[in-house]
């Protein structure tokens, strides 16, 4: 008998409008155990080789891990994968909400989408049972009026809903995917993908939970976190401020992404702040499922800024995205901001990285009011900030030309735009800026999805001797604090480490922020599952999974396309950061270090055979060398 | 000597629920380290230190209506 699991993958083709329920084995779930694991399985397995991302031939999989929907704190999340439209390299996003906990409550534990409708539709997957819908009434329609209309239709106020707006119906490269109107499935253009299949929603309701093995021991760690949360500082802060309590340390050391990383301070930091949305427009504490943190901001509209106030409040990235990187502080524009991305299905994070580099283009002369309709689009303009995410997600104007993405726009804009273009391998960087925790710029280039602040932990939490996360590391034998600049090989050792766990996370799929401790996650897994797992098996689950995303990129073509933009290389000029650059060479040394850590070719990042077949993966070694 | 502190997550048990904020009394002169102390926060957990907007060191010496801010690393959001 299965524990924490349903041992049911729904299986969906659009354009021939079937679904079936295929039970690929209690393996399949230990080896791989969902998320990212599971989207790169089926990439691998059943994605041709070079389909087109927005073609009917990708795959979009929607997974959960076996942890997902268990009665504790982190289970409420899930992750979306395909070929990313923006990169054309792996693309994967991981949201957090209800809808995950909901899925696995409805009988299945990922939907895996292929094909194309002829027509827009929804799946309605409830109790065991899934249907292809019409949905020509919600087509064109925001997130929230196309929920309200699925509730509606079905009948109860309490489905579950992933959806995307006109960003993803008209192939917005960087469209996400809500979940439950507040959260998103932001990274990689999942929301494109589901466009291009004409798939507006799905919808999910479940009143099953599968059965826990050790029901009493998973309640214990629960308890913990609901007891305890209040005493440890990363969650209690997250709880009272979000994760935008970040903004005023990162722009006091000199290191708050401003005017498209031009600069690390930014003047009108307080106002955007956590403290300041916490005095003006918080209006509440929002929640996933049965987490007791509740990181997530509610927030009062103020006009002329009006807004559904059900997408909820900006985080931190969304904060820095439209805010300091694009020199505005004001915090009523920058809700705005996150509601329209929200009913839209926008990336926040790539918007406003797009957005930034088109403002510098202006400012340059890149750019003309000729271009941009008449509106000069320069920093520190809230209103054509905002008029530009509209653009963007009907594709009008200048709009059309940035829904591609700042890579792809610097190409038509011509020389000299490039430099200003902000990402890895497609991909819009995040707000961390990598001259401050010089790791950090080994995880934006090494991730298979492109930049992502979230691809490992970094030295900004291993600085000190005591750090709680050094405390949590030293059961892998992390023994000593490191510097936050340069690269030596135990920095890249650690986050190689921090590496194969985050990807484990990603296949668990498994709350980040929530500070469980490595023997509190394997004791999770045992008593939800019954299996006897250990640490060393968890992160052979990670590293397996982050392999085979590596090696699906390699199979596509895209072996060492992984480097930084220029702009990093550059010194910042204020406060403690003045002067402080990264040394190209040093992260090129880095990164080859990392590689071979990984068992992948140091000068190439694709994965040895030797690795893959220890990872119990041989088949992926026989793909890349048949 | 009276200073201001702002302290996101760190303050819980010291001024009760949902209050990221307190006032510090001392006799006389103090510096951060001995601030940390009377606040209950161990040295290792506190990444950053700002006083009135600078950066300061553990061994910084506190001065009558400073504003103290004590940060975390931030990683993700």
């Amino acid at each position: 008998m299965a524990y924490g699991y349903n041992g049911n993958i729904l299986r969906v083709n659009l354009t021939a409008r079937t679904v079936r329920s295929e039970t690929p084995g209690d393996d399949f779930y230990r080896h791989y155990f969902g998320g990212r694991g599971f989207i790169a399985y089926y990439l691998l397995k059943e994605l041709a080789s070079h389909a087109e991302p927005l073609s009917p031939e990708n795959l979009l999989v929607f997974a959960d891990g076996v942890l997902s929907g268990g009665p504790f704190g982190g289970s409420g999340r899930n992750s979306v994968g395909a070929r990313s439209p923006l990169t054309g390299h792996f693309g994967e996003a991981e949201v957090g909400g209800f809808w995950g906990a909901e899925l696995k409550h409805a009988g299945f534990d990922a939907i895996v989408i292929a094909g194309r409708a002829d027509n827009p539709v929804y799946l309605w997957v409830h109790d065991g049972q899934a249907e292809i819908r019409d949905a020509a009434h919600l087509w064109g329609r925001t997130t929230a009026e196309a929920q309200d209309q699925i509730q509606q239709d079905l009948d109860d106020p309490h489905v579950r809903t992933a959806l995307i707006g006109a960003a993803g119906e008209n192939l917005v490269r960087y469209a996400c995917i809500i979940n439950d109107l507040r959260h998103a499935a932001g990274r990689s253009g999942m929301g494109a993908v589901m466009g291009s299949k004409n798939l507006k929603g799905i919808a999910v309701r479940g009143h099953a939970t599968p059965p826990l093995a050790d029901p009493d021991g998973v309640q214990a760690i629960a308890r913990w976190l609901a007891d305890g949360f209040r005493d440890v500082p990363a969650m209690y802060g997250l709880h009272l401020q979000g994760t935008a309590s970040g903004v005023m340390g990162l722009n006091t050391v000199g290191a708050l992404p401003t005017c498209n990383f031009q600069r690390g301070v930014f003047e009108g930091a307080e106002a955007i702040s956590g403290q300041k949305m916490t005095d003006t427009i918080l209006t509440g504490r929002g929640s996933c499922y049965a987490c007791p943190v509740r990181c997530k901001r509610m927030v009062q509209p103020q006009e002329p800024y009006g807004f559904d106030d059900r997408y909820g409040g900006p985080e931190f990235e969304t904060i820095a995205s439209f805010g300091s990187n694009c020199g505005i502080s004001n915090l009523a524009a920058l809700a705005k901001a996150h509601a329209l991305c929200a009913a839209y299905s926008l990336d926040t994070i790539s918007t406003g990285a797009t957005i930034a580099f088109a403002m510098e283009c202006f400012e340059r002369g890149l750019l003309t009011a000729q271009d941009t309709g008449g509106v000069p689009l320069r920093f520190g303009d809230a209103d054509a900030m905002l008029q530009a995410i509209e653009w963007i997600a009907q594709r009008h104007g200048i709009g059309h030309l940035l829904a591609e993405g700042s890579q792809r726009a610097a190409e038509q804009i011509g020389p000299g735009a490039a430099r200003y273009a902000m990402h890895v391998k497609g991909q819009e960087i995040p707000f961390q800026e990598p001259r401050l925790a010089h790791l950090r710029g080994l995880g934006y280039v090494i991730n298979p999805a492109g930049a992502d602040h979230l691809a490992g932990a970094v030295d900004t939490f291993f600085e000190k001797e005591g750090s709680p996360m050094l405390q949590t590391y030293r059961a892998l034998g992390v023994l000593n604090p490191m510097s936050l600049r340069g690269y030596n090989v135990d920095k890249v050792r650690i986050y190689a480490y921090s590496h194969m766990w985050t990807s484990f996370s990603n296949c668990a799929v498994l709350c980040l922020f929530i500070r469980y401790n490595f023997e509190q996650v394997t004791k999770l897994v045992q008593g939800v599952t019954g299996w006897n797992s250990s640490l060393w098996e968890l992160m052979k689950v990670g590293e397996r999974a982050s392999s085979m995303a590596a090696a699906f990129n390699a199979r596509e073509g895209y072996a060492a396309d992984d480097r930084l933009p220029d702009r990093f290389y550059t010194p910042l000029e204020q406060a403690a950061l003045q002067g402080v650059a990264i040394d190209r060479a040093a992260l090129q040394q880095a990164k080859g270090w990392f590689y071979g850590m990984m068992g992948w070719d140091p000068q190439t990042g694709v994965p040895t055979r030797n690795k893959l077949d220890e990872l119990g993966v041989s088949w992926v070694a026989d793909i890349l060398e048949p | 000597m009276q200073v201001a502190v702002h302290a996101p997550g760190y303050l819980g048990q010291q001024t009760g629920r949902d209050s990221p904020s307190v006032r510090v009394s001392f006799p006389s002169e103090a510096t951060v380290q001995a601030l940390l102390a009377e606040l209950g926060i161990p040295a290792g957990e506190v990444w950053r230190v700002a006083v009135n907007g600078t950066l300061v060191s553990d061994t910084y010496h506190l001065h009558d209506n400073d504003r103290v801010m004590i940060f975390q690393p931030i990683g993700g959001g």
